[in-house]
């Protein structure tokens, strides 16, 4: 499903991430680490929004050579998501579903497995933590990615959202879709029948179990 | 979408210029009347020279919209846009020119405006030359976005100077605008600037008397407004947390002062210049002044910024000091008053 070879991170801080080869399956693959470990720069070099060095292939689409068609195969949620102030989950919802050819009848089930569709009109200035990563994992979700890329997806959401979260993991990894998943918080984490685990230490890969 | 991108990517990009605006409102709307741009524009076509200007000035505008958007685009909280580049060519087009026709549009509108002379002088060289580089600036501008949502973001990095000391606190404000507003800094200081050597050379042609210069200063500390608003607003918010400190009354009016001083420095290093030069050391006073007047619209930001009375407010005071600049009044007389409403303010509890 994902391979990446030579991959190469670097920051003007001095700091690095190294993964010279990974192979991961179709399935759920956690990747575990303490902060500061490179899992999030990781993450967002493989979702396409940060560049990286090396060669990194998602089903047979190159990262490198043919970024549009490899981004859409992607969905990402980060770890602490930020929007525009002034604009609404509704407005954040039309310019995705545009770019992920994305159905009504798929938003209207998101909204309604994350519960957003009280807030969805409010500006997104005022929404809580909670609000924020909700409007993130859904538009993570949109248009049925190959890949979904969820950067600590269990932090600050209430817990009936956690389990309706894990079900939608669980249904969409059935369906074909793979996930890669970092999260400080076991709980949640146990329920999900995961392929494998990474460990990350000071930006390099210190197991694949 | 009209919605979308008039509010992340329109707004913006006036906010980040409003300094520029503000300065060509100036310039073309209050100091030339219609007369004058009729002259400025016939002028313009019969010297192809100052008439290559243009395009080069549109090239400069283009690079800052260019930068901004992009700037816009690398932020945290907008990489939701990065799916743009997903969209369908015409989608994306139809998109962007939108946003891109009505970021250029006052100088798109300025230059129907000098079609019509070029029409009337029927210099009509100029006429392609002027609106073909136009059509290849607002392509190159697309072109470029594209590219840019097309690829991985490149991230910004905040980079912190290599010094060994750490900065006082009264030059953080000069620093956040430098990072946040540098159009806006540089265009405030140079209207300042030119209002200034404006004053000194009416002043110098003998028809006036000093209080003309206490006048130019007192529309120089007015100028500052958009400066102050920014000032203010990045106190109370960004640095907000500072309010809460246990601070002295001295050493909250000690950071007010210096970073007022700051601020105005261009204009007060132009006083201390043309009093050497005009061997006048009562420039020193209006130096106080100049600062003086600053603290009292400082005062007046931070009081009654939110209210609706506000543009009365600073309407009635730049009158009352008018009015006591007419009347001759003493430096001391004015600046004390100010001290003591700043001290007072220094001392509240979570204020400054």
């Amino acid at each position: 499903m994902l391979s990446f070879s030579s991959f190469e991170k670097k920051y003007p801080s001095g700091f690095e991430v190294v993964i010279p080869q990974l192979d991961l399956p179709q399935g759920i693959h956690l990747i575990l680490g303490g902060n500061g470990s490179g899992k999030s720069t990781l993450l967002k070099a493989l979702a396409g929004i940060h560049p990286a060095n090396g060669k990194v292939i998602l089903n047979g689409t190159s990262l490198s050579s043919q970024p549009i068609d490899y981004r859409r195969k992607i969905g990402f949620s980060a770890a602490e998501p930020t929007f525009p102030e002034y604009l609404n989950l509704q407005d954040l919802i039309t310019v995705v579903a545009k770019a992920k050819q994305s159905t009504h009848a798929e938003i209207s089930e998101l909204t309604t497995i994350l519960d957003v569709e009280e807030f969805m009109t409010y500006p997104i200035g005022g929404y809580s933590s909670g609000m924020l990563k909700k409007s993130a994992l859904l538009l993570a979700f949109m248009g049925k990615p190959e890949l979904i890329i969820l950067d600590e997806p269990f932090t600050t959401i209430d817990a009936q959202t956690q389990e309706q979260l894990v079900r939608l993991i669980c249904q969409r990894s059935k369906e074909g879709t793979s996930f890669l998943i970092t999260s400080h918080q076991s709980g949640p984490i146990e329920l999900l029948p995961v392929t494998s685990v990474l460990h990350m230490h000071s930006g390099k890969l210190a197991t694949h179990e | 979408m009209n919605k979308v991108a008039i509010l992340a990517f329109i707004r913006p990009f006036y906010q980040r210029t409003l300094g520029f605006w503000a300065a060509i409102l100036l310039i073309g709307g209050v100091l030339m009347d219609v007369k004058q741009h009729v002259l400025l524009s016939r002028f313009l076509i019969k010297n192809p020279v100052a008439f290559c200007f243009i395009p080069v000035l549109l090239l400069f505008y283009s690079f800052i919209h260019l930068q901004i958007q992009q700037e816009l685009l690398r932020r945290n909280n907008y990489l939701v846009f990065h799916h743009l580049g997903l969209y369908a060519k015409k989608e994306l087009r139809l998109f962007w020119s939108r946003i891109i026709l009505l970021n250029f549009s006052p100088i798109l509108t300025y230059f129907l405006f000098l079609s019509y002379f070029i029409w009337e002088q029927k210099a009509f060289d100029l006429g392609i030359t002027l609106w073909m580089s136009t059509l290849i600036l607002l392509g190159f501008t697309y072109r470029k976005i594209r590219q840019t949502l097309h690829y991985p973001l490149k991230e910004a990095f905040v980079t912190r100077p290599t010094v060994r000391w750490a900065f006082p606190r009264f030059t953080w404000i000069l620093l956040s605008l430098r990072q946040d507003r540098p159009l806006l800094v540089l265009l405030t200081k140079a209207t300042g600037l030119l209002l200034l050597n404006g004053f000194f050379y009416s002043f110098q042609s003998g028809g006036y008397d000093w209080r003309w210069l206490q006048f130019g200063i007192l529309c120089v500390a007015y100028v500052q407004l958009p400066l102050i608003f920014e000032k203010t607003e990045k106190e109370i918010t960004q640095q907000s947390w500072i309010l809460a400190l246990p601070m002295t009354w001295k050493n909250k009016l000690g950071y007010q002062m210096g970073s007022l001083t700051l601020l105005t420095v261009p204009e007060l290093f132009f006083l201390g210049w043309k009093g050497v030069l005009l061997t006048s050391p009562e420039n020193l006073v209006l130096a106080i002044l100049l600062v003086t007047f600053i603290s009292a619209l400082q005062l007046l930001v931070y009081r009654k910024k939110e209210s609706s009375s506000f543009p009365n407010l600073a309407a009635a005071m730049f009158f009352g000091l008018f009015i006591a600049i007419i009347f001759n009044v003493t430096w001391w007389i004015l600046a004390l008053p100010i001290s003591v409403l700043l001290v007072k303010q220094a001392k509240g509890a979570f204020q400054f």
